[in-house]
């Protein structure tokens, strides 16, 4: 059977989500390889509308139909193509573990649990997947997964910068000016990337080194309770008003935020990836991150990587950073290096690999 | 203290050897940590307030917290109180005082007798079993206390004199390892103290918070010419706790005590595995726990209060993926080694 057709299946397809960029521009590699490929999603956003169809139009019964699942989260697409006959594919992103949220967002553990059974499920369907990282791929091994490779993310490196009314820039210009160095980190308010640490790091950076250091928690909250929490604990140690937790911002304002950073801090406990490293390395940015999950793979030796996040650890390490501009300039330039293994050119090459490696093993079955 | 650096490569495994500029930052960076915690820099009782300050912010959960704070919360959320939102006053007001007015107030009073009638009999049925199910959570709380009382001395935590023997093998096992080595549960840091003085890059976790005084441990190593007792680096913390924050592959060697005493099979097999994981592949761990007398009765083993067989230790650690596991048995101790 000759493969001519891939199409994509994932749970939500949105215009600016890491992983709505990716499978669009998976699409696109697709059919730069000649193949028919279309995209199917249970939830569309109205912006990509016409670049998507519902899930259950997919017509199928073609011969030489591969259908590449984008796995995330649970979802009934996955139980729709457990239940369909045609040779699958499988993209992983990581599953955040339900451990993490199960006090905070009891409702959303069983939307974990299940993306992490269906997982299972569809291994044994399964002719290949595709990991995001190392880290991601150990994880499909364990699930059963018995063709796997590894293929990072498609992103966008080479877009240009939005366009900015200049208003946050102009904020954090303002704050800037009053001294204390601006902390960054991206990323989803949510249990398992440890503001909270952050908050505690920040405590104690400030009282030995630089009290007027701020901290920007960059991101919308997957967890309500846990934003409270953190706003609540970074009250109670009188870092009100250098704690920002803006929530979501646009694009541009993102831009600010990174060019108006003086160091971005990561210390999340589980990262599949990690998408805001490689964006902070883009920006110039020294990068200072706890040795979890992904986040060393990604970082690769384009930062400092700490085996511990204890708040005097982390107040160290970003001392010995920012008071060395010297050291800031060589981080950002093994930033710099670190991006050329993440060039669309590459990316695309290596998710190329592992598309044909997925188009033999279900050509010889 | 005895200063010993790390070989840079050690402290985050994996790392290619071009990255001289990262790996030193790291050795920098856990040397002024060693330093500045040695010098009493910050303090734990600060950091443990910290952390307290969050649980208060936090959902109440049966994770890390207490017992008797959640029985409470349990019971004041155990019950419902319909008055509140029946006693408003709008459902019975009347819109004016003509007769369509009076006709409409009576027919929000019908309503709202119906609604209370209705929604006390529900609150009334659900506060019954809320406040049964309290009870019965009450009830079982004392009789697990009352059993672990009966659980008896021969079920405490091993005293580490018991352990101390050990110390030769501990020394010869982890003499080779480049990299951290941790001692959990540490005590007064006796066994730090004797890696220390070994030239082991070695710091110690003790939930109890036991740090040791310049006249050095109870125990102290063989070597008589070691480091200060009181720069050991020993950290007040909770074992799992800790290993949860420890990167992964973050520890050249592993040794646990006291924190494998007396759990429950799913807690040990828990911690087996995370041992594994904060160890670089092809770090060691060492296991010393105590080996129990009898059991005074069957109703103890309900209370999980019992220290595990060396050859389950053995399964779990195999299991959890470390190599071979052996068992060394003593008269009252045990030690298990394995390799990540």
């Amino acid at each position: 059977m000759k493969i001519t057709s891939i199409h994509q299946f994932l749970p939500s397809l949105a215009p600016r989500d890491a992983i709505g960029i990716h499978t669009l521009t998976v699409q696109a590699i697709l059919r730069g390889m000649g193949l028919d490929s279309d995209i199917y999603a249970d939830l569309i956003h109205p912006e990509v509308a016409t670049r998507a169809r519902p899930f259950r139009t997919y017509q199928g019964a073609k011969s030489g139909e591969l259908l590449l699942y984008q796995a995330s989260i649970g979802s009934r697409v996955a139980d729709y193509l457990s239940a369909r006959s045609e040779p699958k594919l499988l993209n992983y992103h990581n599953i955040t573990p339900a451990s993490s949220l199960a006090r905070w967002e009891p409702a959303l553990v069983d939307e974990l649990d299940q993306g992490r059974r269906q997982l299972g499920e569809l291994a044994p369907l399964t002719v290949h997947a595709v990991a995001d990282s190392t880290f991601n791929q150990a994880e499909l091994i364990e699930s059963g997964y018995a063709s796997t490779s590894v293929a990072p993310i498609q992103l966008h490196l080479d877009e240009p910068e939005p366009v900015s009314d200049g208003k946050c820039l102009a904020r954090l210009a303002r704050a800037k000016a009053g001294g204390g160095a601006d902390l960054l980190f991206v990323g989803r308010v949510v249990p398992n990337k440890a503001q909270h640490d952050l908050v505690r790091a920040l405590a104690l950076y400030r009282r030995l080194y630089d009290p007027k250091a701020r901290l920007h928690l960059v991101g919308a909250p997957t967890s309500q309770a846990y934003l409270h929490s953190v706003r609540g604990l970074a009250e109670r140690l009188g870092l009100g008003d250098a704690v920002d937790l803006p929530g979501p911002v646009s694009a541009a304002d993102l831009h600010a935020y990174y060019r108006s950073a003086d160091v971005f801090v990561c210390l999340s406990d589980h990262e599949g990836f990690c998408l805001p490293l490689v964006e902070a390395m883009q920006h110039g940015l020294a990068i200072v991150a706890f040795a979890a999950a992904a986040v060393p793979e990604t970082l690769g030796d384009a930062g400092v990587l700490l085996a511990f996040k204890d708040p005097l650890t982390v107040s160290v390490a970003l001392a010995r950073v920012l008071g060395d501009a010297g050291l800031q300039r060589s981080l950002s330039a093994a930033g710099a290096r670190r991006l050329d293994a993440l060039s669309p050119a590459r990316l695309r090459a290596a998710f190329e690999a592992s598309v044909r490696q997925a188009i033999a093993i279900a050509e010889g079955s | 203290m005895t200063e010993t650096v790390a070989p840079e490569k050690a402290l985050v495994p994996g790392l290619a050897p071009e990255t001289a500029l990262a790996a030193r930052l790291m050795v920098e960076v856990a040397r002024e940590t060693r330093r500045r915690r040695a010098a009493g820099e910050v303090s734990e009782a600060a950091e443990r307030e910290v952390d307290a300050a969050f649980e208060r912010f936090a959902p109440k959960s049966t994770a890390g917290s207490c017992p008797d704070d959640l029985l409470a919360a349990v019971e004041r959320a155990s019950v419902i109180d319909a008055a509140v939102p029946l006693a408003g006053r709008h459902l019975g007001e009347a819109a004016s005082p003509d007769l369509l007015g009076q006709a409409d107030a009576a027919a929000r009073r019908l309503v709202r007798k119906s609604m209370a009638w209705y929604v006390n009999h529900v609150t009334q049925q659900s506060n019954r079993f809320s406040s049964a199910e309290v009870g019965l959570l009450g009830m079982l709380d004392q009789r697990i206390a009352a059993l672990e009382t009966r659980s008896g001395p021969d079920l405490q935590p091993a005293h580490p004199a018991r352990l101390a023997r050990w110390t030769p093998l501990v020394l010869e096992l982890l003499d080779c390892v480049k990299g951290r080595v941790l001692h959990a549960e540490c005590g007064d840091g006796w066994l730090v103290y004797a890696l220390v003085a070994r030239g082991l890059d070695a710091y110690g976790v003790d939930p109890g918070g036991r740090v040791p005084d310049a006249s050095g441990p109870d125990a102290s190593g063989p070597d008589a010419s070691g480091p200060d007792a009181s720069g050991l680096d020993v950290w007040s913390d909770d074992v799992a706790t800790h290993l949860g924050a420890v990167g992964d592959g973050g520890l050249a060697g592993l040794v646990l005590s006291g924190c494998v005493e007396c759990v429950a099979p799913v807690v040990a097999s828990r911690l087996a595995t995370l041992a594994r994981a904060k160890l670089v592949p092809g770090g060691r761990l060492v296991l010393l726990a105590s080996k129990d007398q009898p059991v005074p009765t069957p109703l103890a083993d309900l209370t999980g209060a019992r220290s595990m067989d060396p050859g389950t230790w053995r399964h779990l650690l195999a299991l959890a993926g470390f190599q071979s596991p052996t068992a060394q048995l003593a008269e009252d101790s045990f030690a298990i080694t394995g390799q990540a």
